[in-house]
């Protein structure tokens, strides 16, 4: 896979010198050590509590969940005083790829900040896009084992900076698909059983397998880790489903009761159905549909990217699409896989986004 | 080098010039196998005999034109304040002229140029297009372009022809002044639209060299309720596709809708064409509504991008409030 060191973040700077910028202003950049989490998450719940009224506090099993034991493994840099005060973060839910058939590696931005009892004084803060470019040294650019492009679903303020500072770049802008009874086709599914199940097997890596020739960047979908994704979530509940023909698997879905685009809704958080057999995807969203009125919702939403296939399947089974307020945007170091390509080639879902 | 260029506001007598460039540029057969040289009747429509005025910049290099950035401009409202949007079309820079000046380059120098010259808050607030993929490249890059939305195409294949005409749904001979009542009447949900009146779609719709088909309903005083323009065509990859160029009927009254989407039906039909096709925003309650009859939403090559000198009026508030259809575009 082609990868440009021409494109290195921050042109006019060497990482060595930023370091010096970070040591001058009073803090270092460094990755996360051991015994960093209390105070990266006292100072993430003071931050984000102060700009988002609806903020939930988060907890110590979900800060370990996201950073620790992601089977992906851990994105986190960090902006930090000699005297262990955290400045900054940089953090990302890292994320194995099949990228034209490759392995291959890219990260969701999430959770980055910067505290502003610690920036206002300073009169180039600065420390939030360092954090970041820090991020990118050291996580990102050539080889399989780094990022190939770091994304993100921005709100407005971040996307101002990320865009002027960060150089990402929109991938598209996002459409929903709603089903109801009064939109759903109820299309029939001959020869497939979709049963519930409380864990995710072997299974569904052959699954996958299938599935991945259909786009040309999708992130891993092994048991290992959508058990890690779903099942061992603190504090959310998600149910499993999975289609079978003749005994094999040939779709699965998760649904979970939450809330999308400012609505109460049931979601279809995860959505993989073997190209070979359509018909899974509508026992699948039937399955889906049921759930969501048994948790007493009308609507059942989900997204995928509207390049893919599975776009207009699901518009066939009833689903409609309708606006959001959600824009994917990445930043790319590999200079064949830009937003325009992104946009073409990437699958993804709720899964693989911290939404649901 | 830089003084060897002179980029400058059009002058009365470019167009020969501005033609010839754009055919050097455009006018052999692209993928598609198609053509899109211009002639100067096409060039007086687009530049000469737009109501809203004119908005081209060039660059003139040793006697020729050899970059060009224009736009239609056309009047607009936006959150309630009547003001100009640009439609951003026609830029080009000769190929031998693509390292004409030092980065960030002839076109993009053009470009600032023309935008220091037409844009403002009080000027045109607004301009907007759908760039080729290098343009928005140089335009996010350098001109502060914007991305409103990835721009999917709603499209109607596979239906069955209606059994008739409606034969409310008549063919319209000029526009008149009930187009700017009707325009008044269906804008209220629309926080940014070109404005629909005679004049400007006296203009827009007798361009050069293709066939529109104006649909209207009235009501028993003749009142005008519900505007549709219809022609056949390419767009989005698709051959021949039967284009929704405007849609502009009330919210109120989508017994109207039905008569003028069934006529459309006729019509594609008519021309044995693959289906239907039409831009509508994603926040419009019409969105929905054509999904309830069948229309699905597919994806397209087009991003619409804007540049605003409106602060409150980014691409985030444009994307959820700006109504426009394919004839805002000049993809049709």
């Amino acid at each position: 896979m082609p990868y440009s060191s021409a494109m290195a973040i921050d042109e006019g700077r060497t990482t060595a010198e930023r370091d010096e910028e970070a040591r001058v202003h009073g803090y270092a950049l460094r990755g996360y050590e051991e015994g960093d989490e209390a105070r990266v998450l006292e100072t993430f719940n003071r931050v984000f509590a102060a700009i988002d009224p609806a903020f939930e506090p988060r907890d110590l099993a979900t800060w370990r969940w996201l950073f620790e034991r992601n089977p992906s493994g851990r994105r986190l840099w960090l902006a930090v005083t000699p005297q262990g005060r955290i400045v900054a973060q940089c953090a990302g839910i890292a994320q194995r790829m099949l990228i034209e058939g490759e392995p291959a590696r890219v990260s969701q931005s999430i959770d980055s900040m910067a505290d502003p009892t610690f920036t206002a004084g300073l009169k180039r803060p600065g420390a939030f896009v360092r954090t970041c470019l820090g991020y990118w040294d050291a996580y990102s650019g050539s080889g399989p084992d780094r990022d190939a492009f770091v994304w993100g679903w921005p709100v407005e303020t971040a996307w101002r900076i990320g865009k002027s500072q960060l150089k990402y770049e929109v991938v598209r802008t996002q459409l929903q698909l709603v089903a109801t009874e009064r939109t759903f086709a109820h299309a029939a599914a001959p020869g497939v059983e979709v049963e519930e199940a409380t864990a995710f097997p072997d299974a569904v890596r052959g699954l996958f397998d299938r599935v991945a020739p259909t786009s040309n960047c999708i992130a891993v979908r092994d048991a290992k880790q959508l058990t890690w994704r779903f099942s061992e979530r603190p504090g959310f509940d998600y149910r499993i489903a999975l289609a079978r023909r003749g005994g094999e698997l040939v779709g699965l879905a998760v649904f979970t009761d939450g809330a999308f685009a400012g609505r109460a809704c049931g979601l279809l958080c995860e959505w993989l159905v073997d190209p070979a057999a359509p018909e899974a995807g509508a026992a699948l969203a039937q399955w889906g549909l049921e759930r969501a009125h048994a948790a007493g919702r009308e609507d059942l939403v989900t997204v995928v990217p509207d390049t893919h296939e599975q776009w207009l399947r699901l518009q066939a089974l009833g689903f409609r699409a309708g606006a959001t307020m959600y824009f994917p945007v990445a930043r790319y170091f590999s200079k064949r896989h830009h937003p325009r390509w992104l946009f073409q080639n990437w699958y993804y879902t709720f899964a693989d986004t911290d939404l649901v | 080098m830089a003084k060897d260029y002179e980029i400058r506001e059009y002058r009365e007598g470019d167009e020969e010039g501005i033609v010839a460039c754009f055919n050097d540029v455009f006018g052999d057969a692209g993928d598609d196998g198609r053509s899109s040289a211009r002639d100067l009747a096409s060039w007086r429509w687009a530049f000469a005999d737009n109501p809203a005025g004119r908005r081209v910049f060039v660059a003139e290099h040793a006697g020729r034109i050899v970059a060009q950035c224009a736009a239609w401009p056309m009047r607009a409202l936006l959150d309630g304040r009547e003001t100009v949007f640009g439609q951003g079309v026609d830029s080009m820079t000769h190929p031998e002229h693509r390292r004409g000046l030092k980065r960030p380059g002839l076109f993009v120098n053009t470009a600032q140029e023309f935008f220091a010259r037409y844009g403002g808050v009080e000027a045109d607030a607004i301009h907007y297009g759908l760039p080729i993929e290098q343009a928005f490249k140089m335009g996010v890059t350098f001109l502060k372009y914007e991305v409103v939305r990835t721009q999917t195409v709603l499209g109607l294949a596979g239906f069955e022809a209606p059994d008739r005409w409606p034969e409310e749904v008549e063919r319209l001979d000029a526009f008149d002044e009930q187009l700017r009542w009707l325009f008044d009447r269906a804008s209220g949900e629309f926080g940014a639209a070109i404005v629909r009146d005679a004049a400007h779609a006296e203009w827009r719709f007798s361009r050069p060299g293709v066939a529109y088909e104006r649909l209207g309903v009235r009501d028993a005083d003749g009142i005008l309720r519900g505007l549709a323009i219809y022609r056949r065509g390419h767009l989005a990859g698709l051959d021949d596709v039967g284009c929704v160029c405007d849609w502009l009927v009330p919210p109120d009254e989508p017994e109207v809708g039905e008569l003028l989407e069934r006529a459309l039906r006729c019509l594609a039909a008519r021309d044995g064409v693959a289906g239907l096709a039409q831009f509508v925003p994603d926040w419009s309650h019409w969105f929905g509504w054509f999904q309830d009859r069948g229309w699905r939403v597919h994806p397209s090559v087009y991003t619409m991008c804007i540049r605003t000198w409106s602060r409150p009026h980014g691409a985030a508030w444009m994307r959820r409030h700006w109504w426009y259809t394919l004839a805002d575009t000049d993809l049709v």
